[in-house]
């Protein structure tokens, strides 16, 4: 029998593609006063390297709260870095959100008293999400809010 | 909601679009302005959002 080697295995170029996608979740919805909004899904299906979260807001003080990914029925503002809560800014402008990174963990000093402080830290602690992973909005203010959420999921 | 209140929304977020003045900095009107604009009003009673004026037939991005 004749074998005949072709080449190396470790010669063979590989190419990892990177790849977003960016979802609106909550398009332009609107929150009654001191209300809360609808539960949005995220829409992940647990292989995304990051996931974030955009906010756009026309009323303040308000919050963000997203599910623990350990127990996604619990929703938490210490889930993302920053927290956006709470937020005593508005974001009118769709091209300038809030932005947070969602690393699902629920953060106390009791159970992690060295907290990220920054995305950078944060992105060490990501937990990936599934698809029962859920956000929500909680407003602060005396009038209506106005919302729009996205979702943008990475793969690297 | 009654169809005459739907009519009166629709005609309430229509002037909005007819006054929009498009600039360098927002060329467009988005939806979330649109409705960030109908909020201010003070009308919005049933809190009605992006997804009722895109089955009304605005369809802004």
């Amino acid at each position: 029998m004749q074998v005949s080697v072709i080449g190396s295995l470790a010669n063979i170029p590989t190419e990892r593609k990177s790849k977003k996608i960016i979802s609106t979740i909550a398009n332009a919805v609107s929150i009654g006063a001191n209300g809360d909004s609808d539960i949005y899904n995220l829409g992940l299906d647990g292989t995304e390297t990051e996931v974030w979260l955009f906010v756009n807001i026309d009323q303040q003080p308000w919050s963000l709260l997203v599910s623990v990914a350990y127990m996604t029925n619990i929703r938490s503002a210490t889930t993302t870095t920053p927290s956006l809560s709470p937020n005593t800014k508005v974001f009118t402008d769709l091209a300038i959100p809030a932005i947070t990174l969602w690393h699902g963990l629920r953060i106390s000093p009791d159970n992690l008293p060295n907290a990220p402080t920054t995305i950078n830290e944060a992105k060490a602690y990501i937990i990936p999400g599934d698809n029962s992973a859920t956000c929500q909005i909680k407003s602060n203010s005396a009038n209506i809010a106005t919302c729009t959420i996205r979702v943008l999921r990475i793969w690297r | 909601m009654p169809i005459a209140r739907e009519q009166q929304i629709i005609n309430d977020l229509q002037t909005i679009i007819d006054r929009f003045i498009s600039t360098d900095d927002k060329p467009t009107l988005s939806m979330f302005s649109l409705i960030s604009q109908y909020n201010a009003t003070g009308q919005n009673v049933e809190l009605i959002g992006g997804e009722w004026a895109i089955e009304h037939g605005f369809d802004l991005k």
